[in-house]
This record gives structure tokens, sequence and C-alpha cells, in this order.
């Protein structure tokens, strides 16, 4: 297993995808706190006043945007770092010279994983590095800022159990590259419907304009597509359990059970790579 | 040339991914337009408004997929040898593609016909011009498909690629739209954390309007990107509005300089 990873580490070294996908984090961190910045110079926001850094939350609201789409990157990386193992009949030679097919499986896992985390690392730090002079510090609580971290990690592992799952038993690259991607939007885009009907609200008010033209708030009345019971519940798990909702609500810090959401993170990863070990020890590798 | 077309629509006719898509986007047509009859949150012409959008995106993943195996596995080599012309080749590749094209999108909306029953102000002309555009669209992005995939030898980066430019200029679109939609005075409720209420403001004063040089690009880049179109074509069929025939032309004109720049390209490549 330490041989498989040193050869992993240093095929990664050498990958230009990796690099490239480092880069664009790098690149987006910056360019979300300068954009921040220079949006709210636009609104007239004086940043050098405290209550202002206090009451915005600024540099929070940006540095962990990266949730949102550190998915798509590891789909797209992971993908073509393991299918080209495949197209290159590297996976059959690190079986043939005798490695199990479990260290070679649970190898491109870990490595997977620590190019997605450096990825994310370069977002932070950049986003940091020029956010924290224009914007301010951290305002909100730090223990909800390492719930956030934490619980990000342990969703980007469940992000990689499920990309490495499907490229390790997919033998096209190409194939495997498509299908991640196309899923993460996929997933991307359900848990945005999710949210939206898990946001809507219970009763809607409505504006009626009187006989002398003046506007006033109508009664409130029910929402018929507000969800309740059994279907709120349902939405609700599914929302916490894809790994695309979870990094929805850790990009706008609107999680409120860090612990139960790190708990379904690690169930998926674990479920994922049990089932992809599983169907990769009986997969003929031709 | 023709037999290059048959090649093409053999193989086309054999391939699981399009035999799969075309089944899946005709059970999706069929459940959806069954869900909006019987009164679902979906409404029947936000199920056919849907059609160009999953065009766009099936066609990122069978252009590349389709099409890159013939630079893998060296078929393109093989027809250049008897002395078939590298156009004649680009050609049959982007004809085909459109055919496979209108067929997903067409088992889509006929499934959709069977499901439920088509808008009554989907008259002669509204639906033409949906159909024109939505087939116009089709061509472009199978135009740009076909640009990065006959140019890119691997097959893998050519499918990274085609997935991401249709999903990046979906969303894109979608973000442009809300954008341009917006005035200079256009009132914006922004919620003030120190009075714990909306306060109205224009777009303007929130730097939310996009004036200048920026809107002639961002106009520029919504009428003229595939995934901006479908979009479009989106937007106005959720709304029951009729598609302006500029869209068409757009897409027409894309299609034609993707096409000319991809054959360009694709008679200088060395194809080893």
């Amino acid at each position: 297993m330490t041989k498989l990873l040193s050869a992993n580490f240093l095929r990664l070294w050498r990958n230009n995808t990796f690099w490239g996908s480092l880069g664009v984090c790098v690149g987006l961190g910056a360019l979300a706190a300068l954009g921040e910045f220079r949006f709210q110079v636009s609104l007239g926001a004086d940043l050098s006043a405290p209550e202002v850094v206090q009451a915005k939350a600024l540099l929070e609201g940006q540095f962990f945007e990266y949730a949102a789409f550190i998915g798509i990157l590891a789909a797209e990386f992971i993908s073509l770092f393991i299918g080209t193992e495949y197209s290159d009949g590297a996976i059959r030679n690190k079986i043939v010279v005798g490695q199990s097919r479990l260290s070679v499986y649970f190898a491109n896992l870990v490595t997977g994983f620590a190019a997605s985390l450096l990825c994310m690392a370069g977002y932070m730090l950049s986003c940091l590095a020029v956010g924290a002079p224009l914007l301010g510090w951290f305002t909100k609580p730090a223990p909800l800022l390492l719930y956030a971290i934490l619980g990000s990690v342990v969703m980007l592992a469940a992000f990689c159990a499920i990309f490495t799952f499907v490229s390790m038993n997919c033998s096209k690259k190409s194939t495997s590259v498509v299908v991640c991607l196309l899923g993460v939007f996929v997933l991307l885009i359900l848990a945005v419907v999710i949210n939206g009907r898990l946001e809507a609200p219970e009763f809607i008010t409505g504006y009626e304009m009187s006989v002398n033209g003046e506007i006033a708030q109508a009664v409130p009345e029910p929402n018929p597509h507000y969800l309740t019971g059994v279907k709120r519940e349902v939405y609700q798990l599914l929302y916490d359990l894809l790994p695309t909702g979870q990094s929805l609500q850790y990009a706008m810090l609107g999680f409120t059970d860090p612990a139960k959401l790190m708990g379904l993170s690690a169930l998926v990863a674990a479920v994922f790579s049990a089932a992809g070990a599983a169907l990769f020890r009986r997969k003929d590798l031709k | 040339m023709r037999n290059l077309l048959a090649a093409n629509f053999l193989r086309l006719r054999k391939s699981a991914l399009f035999w799969g898509l075309l089944l899946s986007l005709s059970a999706l047509g069929g459940v959806l337009a069954c869900s909006a009859a019987r009164g679902g949150r979906l409404s029947m012409d936000n199920v056919l408004s849907l059609c160009p959008v999953l065009v766009v995106t099936a066609l990122s993943a069978l252009i590349p997929i389709f099409f890159g195996a013939e630079h893998s596995e060296g078929t393109l080599r093989n027809k250049l040898v008897p002395g078939c012309p590298r156009w004649a080749v680009y050609c049959a590749g982007l004809i085909a593609g459109t055919a496979a094209a209108v067929l997903l999108g067409g088992a889509y909306l006929l499934a959709a016909a069977v499901g439920g029953p088509l808008p009554d102000r989907l008259n002669g002309g509204a639906l033409s011009l949906f159909l024109l555009g939505t087939l116009a669209l089709a061509a472009s992005s199978c135009a740009l498909y076909l640009l990065v995939t006959l140019n890119c030898r691997r097959r893998s980066l050519s499918a990274a690629a085609c997935v991401l430019l249709a999903v990046l200029t979906l969303l894109g679109g979608i973000y442009l739209g809300d954008t341009l939609r917006l005035h200079g005075e256009t009132p914006v409720g922004v919620w003030d954390e120190a009075a714990h209420r909306f306060v109205w403001q224009s777009a303007a004063e929130r730097g939310l309007y996009a004036g200048g040089v920026r809107r002639v690009v961002y106009q520029v880049l919504y009428s003229v990107l595939p995934g901006c179109q479908a979009v479009q074509i989106n937007s106005a069929m959720a709304l029951g509005e009729t598609i302006p025939l500029r869209l068409p032309l757009y897409s027409l004109a894309v299609a034609a300089l993707s096409t000319g720049i991809g054959i360009f390209l694709f008679r200088r490549k060395d194809l080893r």
C-alpha cells in the first residue's frame, strides 16, 4: 500500500490536470474575495469600520464558496486520473506485480481525496490571503467555522468515494468522465430543487391595491406547496444525505446539525467504498 | 460522402449510448407530460421547454464519446486512407450528429405529446418557431462539440470539455438572463440586518445593473452560446412567449462559423 501510494503521489506531482485544478481553485479563491470587495466598494460600504465588517460577515460569505464547486473539480480530476491508469494498463501492471486489488482501490481513493483536499486548501488559503486584508477577519463563532471546515472535508470524502466507485469500475475513461461530471451536475440541480421545496414559506402574503390606490398587505394564505409531515422529513433527509445538498449547506453556512451531516457523509463514503471495492475485486481487467 | 454518412448512421444504430439516451429522454418526456396532465407542479409548457436544455446536455455526452472513438480506434485515419477528403469526413460527422440530436429531441417531444395534451396557444406558427429554434440549436451545439472532439486527440479530455461547456453555458445563461432582465431602475429587495426588514433599492444602486461595454458583451454571449440559447428558448416557452426568429438565425451562424474553424483546424491536424 505504501508503494502504491508513493507511486500515485509521484504521478499526481506530474499530473497536469491536478495542477490545473489547483490553479483554478487558487484563482477562484482570490477572485471571489476581490469580487466581493469591489462589489462592496461600488455600494459605498466602509470596510474599515469594524461594525460594518461584523454585520456583513463578508469573508465567511466567500471563504466557504468552495463547497459549492469542489465536487465538480473532484469529478473531473478523479475520473481522468484513474481513467488514465486503466487506459495505460497501469492497474493491470500493479496487480501483476502482486499488489492486491483492495490496496489498488484504496490507494486510488486516498490519492483522489488528497488531491481534492489540496485543491480545497488552495481555495481557502488564497481567499484568506486576499480576503482578510480587504474584507476583514471572520466574525462568525469559531465552532461554527470549524464544523463547516470539518464537515466539508467529510463531504469531500463522500464525493471522492462516489467518483472512485464509478472510475474504478468503468474501464472506459471517457465514459467515466461523462458519468461523473453529468452525475455531479444532476445531483447539484436535484439539491437546488429540494432546497427550493424546503425553503417554500408556510404562508403566502400577497399585496392588494385598495380603491384609493394604496398598497396594503393581504391576509396570509396557506401555501399549497409547503411540505409537511413525512414528505418534509423525506426531503430533508435527502437534502442532508446528498453530498451536493451538503455542499449547498456548507457554502451558505446554513446547516443546523453538523454531526448528522458528517455522519451521513461518512455513511455515503463507507457504502460507496465498500461497494466499489467489492465490484472491483470481481472485475475482469482484460 | 454518401459512404461516410452510411457508415456513421450504421455506427449510430449500433451505439448503446445513443439508444440509452433515446430511451432515457423518451421516458423522461412521457413521465413529465403525464405528471403535467395530472396537474403536477410543471405545466405542459414547462415540459416542452426542457427539450432544448436536454438535447444540448445529451449531445455533450454523445458527440465526444461517439466521434472520439473514431480518433482512438484509428477509424478517422482509415477513412482518409482510401481517399475521402477531410472536409467530407468532418461534414459527415456534423450531419450524423445533428440527425442524432433531432432523433433525441424528437423522441422527447413525441413522448411528451403522447403523455399529455399540447398547450392550446402552441399553434402552427409558435410550434414551428419552437421546433426551428431547437433544431438550429442542436446544429450549433453539435458543430461546437464536433470542433472540440475532432481536434482533440484525447477522447476523455474532449468529453470533459464538452460536458463542462454545456453545463457552464447553461448555468451562465441563467445568470446572464437574470442580469440582462434588470434595468437600472428595477427595484431590488435587500434585507436590512439592523432594521430586520426588506428595503427597496434600484438595481443600479445595488451594483446589479450591467451597463455599457459589459452589457454588450453579456448580450453577445447570451445570444450566441448554445447553453444560453437553450435557456432563452426555455424561458420563452415557460412564459408562454413566441421564440424570436433571431435565435435560430444566430444558432445557424454559430454552426457555420464553428464548422468553418473546425474544418480549417482538422485539415491541418496531424492524425499520426
